[in-house]
């Protein structure tokens, strides 16, 4: 998925766009309608996403995160801003407290494909009560307190939970270096 | 106001990864993620971290269950690809002083501590009220204190998020320097002590209204607004 993106961002691949069309539009609009859009917002939402994608493509890079972890991003980004109608306050990429301290080893875009996979296999490993809070959080949008509410446990389980789920996706990336 | 101290060392005290995570998921309110992506900005690690907690959003894009796109969605797309480009908003000018701000902050407010309205918040005590909204009732603000300040004991229905940009308070769970946060729950009674020799400036995040433990506090809480 990573190449089809640089496929655009190189030579405006019109086939490459197509593809990732097929894959991520409808996955795009199925996250949408989770974070209770209705449906013809989120289909027009998922298509402006798509076109971000192909306006942005030159941004991507796979060294940081794989394709479906930026397109999540700016749907996720999307999603404050014309639904919520919130502004999300950024990190700032160029602030120099962001910049890495050592330069990357050459081998890392390797590595970031790897970190995708792992990344994956981790979340679908995630003992059932972790995996239940981060899908609330990632796929419904829901604020800690409303998981709590939702599934009827203390606060501060949910945000064990979290942080526990956190430790493992970390321990992955831990892995690679 | 002086340079804020930004060395990532010095931050002792870290929100908790669930923060970190719900930052990712776009699930805290804007007040939430503006103290949070502000916090972040004072650690060497947090682009790091941030990516792995947005992987995972990445992870369950990708074994959510798809939804039926428009039959003529793809055409229509491909349609705009060539699109002129919607004009992107000129960059906020930069305001003298604000440029000591992390630059979450800085942005969002458009300018500096400075150029903030403080108003009356008690003896050596400012604050400015920067936004409400959210679940809970949440309210983010600014406090101002001089040096040796004591902060009267006092307590929230929800969560209190205090987060220092410059200077430092103390309290019984430790010393709290630029870029540490404090977080505390339900109810908590807790006073803080503003540290000696330069004053303290924090963003704070409370649910609800304030409540002071003593009379004389709680005489002046209808007036401040907190």
């Amino acid at each position: 998925m990573s190449a089809l993106i640089a496929a655009i961002a190189q030579h405006g691949d019109r086939t490459a766009f197509a593809r990732l069309f097929g894959h991520y539009a409808p996955r795009v609009k199925s996250y949408l309608r989770r974070m209770q859009v209705d449906e013809r917002l989120a289909e027009d939402l998922a298509q402006d996403v798509m076109l971000t994608v192909w306006r942005k493509a030159g941004l991507f890079d796979p060294a940081k995160a794989s394709a479906g972890t930026w397109i999540f991003a700016i749907a996720r980004n999307r999603f404050i801003d014309t639904v919520r109608r919130e502004r999300r306050p950024d990190l700032d990429p160029a602030d120099p407290m962001l910049v890495p301290k050592a330069s990357r080893p050459a081998d890392e875009s390797m590595a970031a494909t790897q970190i995708g996979a792992r990344v994956h296999a981790a979340i679908s490993a995630l003992p059932p009560d972790q995996a239940e809070v981060v899908a609330l959080s990632f796929l419904e949008g829901l604020p800690h307190s409303a998981i709590a509410e939702r599934l009827d446990i203390p606060l501060g389980t949910v945000k064990s939970r979290l942080r526990l789920a956190f430790g493992r996706l970390r321990a992955v990336l831990e892995d690679l270096k | 106001m002086t340079a804020l101290s930004r060395n990532p060392s010095t931050v002792t005290h870290r929100l908790g990864d669930e923060w970190l995570m719900a930052y990712a998921a776009g699930a805290l309110s804007e007040g939430q993620s503006l103290l949070v992506a502000t916090h972040l900005s004072f650690l060497d690690d947090a682009a790091e971290r941030l990516a792995v907690a947005e992987a995972a959003g990445g992870a369950l894009l990708e074994t959510i269950s798809p939804d039926l796109m428009a039959p003529d969605a793809l055409a229509q797309t491909l349609a705009r690809l060539n699109a002129p480009l919607p004009a992107t908003p000129a960059p906020a000018p930069q305001v003298a002083g604000a440029d000591l701000l992390p630059a979450p902050l800085r942005d969002w407010l458009g300018g500096g501590v400075d150029d903030l309205k403080w108003s009356f918040l008690g003896p050596g005590m400012k604050k400015v009220k920067l936004w409400r909204g959210g679940p809970n009732d949440q309210r983010l603000w600014m406090l101002r204190a001089q040096p040796g300040i004591q902060v009267p004991k006092h307590g929230h229905r929800g969560t209190e998020l205090v987060l220092v940009l410059k200077g430092s308070f103390s309290d019984p769970h430790g010393r709290f320097c630029a870029g540490d946060v404090e977080e505390s729950d339900d109810n908590r009674m807790h006073a803080l002590g503003i540290d000696e020799g330069e004053e303290c400036i924090c963003l704070a995040l409370t649910e609800g209204p304030i409540r002071f433990e003593s009379w004389p506090a709680r005489m002046i809480q209808p007036f401040i607004g907190l």
